[in-house]
């Protein structure tokens, strides 16, 4: 009866499997994932030059101070790209779990769930790269408040991180200190 | 063509700075801080690298076209990416080099960033004197 249950049969082919093969497997898939974050930033530094390209358009006397905002701007947000390949490259060529001690399943699903929750790094690469554009569009309109507007479009990239750092601390204490592993 | 040239230059200078400082703190507290400095010079300048690549980009997208524009920039990062990624691999790699020392190089340009906008009192001081003035 049990081999009929898909899931059953699932687990017990993949507990068939070595134990270093199922976690590396599982890191490669873990890696793969945690790459997606990558797009995040792509896509909001495109936003900002877009709209600095408008702004810059818009009013072409006020183009060294929009610049300045975006520069910025889309150097801060490139954080989350490099977050992501650094939890995706311990994954690939500096594997914590490998050595670890405990059930082969729970350290498998610990590296695709350290890679998982890198994806979050999307949101803040694309929100970061927004408030870039927005700020050169803001830095082009109103030239003279300059300072003020890099001042509040920092801040608000500085908040907007903060989820990609959250991510970043479950991936590395599900890569390096596992407390899923202390409960069985 | 280089108009963000003197901003640049100043955030560079802060980047050296926290650089040097954390380089000798690393001197003062490790017994074998070789590999964390050497490492640490590297992400620093491959971040360094990466800035002038990012400010180069930009001031050439603001000339285009939006879509275009979006297109390049798009590109350009993900080139950047790529270097990240190398440099990455590399100090994990070799022994020679810290991974955590190249990493914490390569966040402390947006660090430096943050760190000369937010936290500058001269000009909070000056944004609170032109409000008092305006009133």
């Amino acid at each position: 009866m049990e081999d009929a249950n898909f899931i059953i049969r699932f687990l017990n082919w993949l507990m068939s499997f070595d134990r270093k093969v199922l976690i590396l497997a599982a890191s490669a898939i873990g890696a793969g994932l945690a790459m997606i974050a990558g797009i995040g930033p792509g896509i909001g530094q495109g936003y900002a030059a877009g709209k600095g390209a408008e702004a810059v358009g818009m009013n072409p006397k006020a183009g060294k101070q929009a610049t300045m905002v975006m520069l910025l701007g889309a150097a801060v947000a490139e954080t989350s790209g490099i977050l992501a390949l650094v939890v995706a490259l311990i994954l690939l060529f500096g594997n914590p779990i490998i050595t670890q001690e405990g059930a082969v399943l729970v350290l498998a699903a610990s590296a695709i769930g350290a890679g998982i929750s890198m994806i979050t790094g999307v949101g803040p690469g694309i929100g970061q790269g927004y408030a870039a554009g927005k700020g050169a569009e803001a830095a082009a309109r109103r030239p003279q408040y300059q300072s003020n507007i890099i001042r509040a479009m920092l801040l608000g990239q500085a908040v907007a991180q903060s989820t990609g750092i959250y991510a970043l601390i479950i991936a590395l204490v599900l890569m390096f200190a596992n407390p899923l592993i202390k409960l069985m | 063509m280089d108009d963000t040239w003197n901003l640049q230059k100043k955030i560079v200078t802060y980047t050296l700075m926290v650089m040097s400082v954390i380089a000798l703190g690393a001197l003062w507290v490790s017994e074998e801080p070789k590999p964390f400095i050497y490492a640490l010079v590297f992400g620093t300048l491959i971040g360094i690298l990466n800035f002038r690549n990012l400010a180069l980009t930009l001031e050439k997208a603001v000339t285009m076209d939006p879509a275009a524009a979006q297109i390049y920039a798009s590109s350009k990062y993900f080139i950047r990416f790529f270097i990240n990624a190398v440099v990455i691999f590399v100090s994990i790699k070799a022994d020679y080099l810290n991974v955590l020392g190249t990493v914490i190089g390569l966040f402390l340009i947006k660090f430096a960033i943050v760190a000369t906008s937010l936290f500058n009192k001269s000009a909070l001081f000056k944004r609170n004197t032109e409000g008092k003035e305006e009133e």
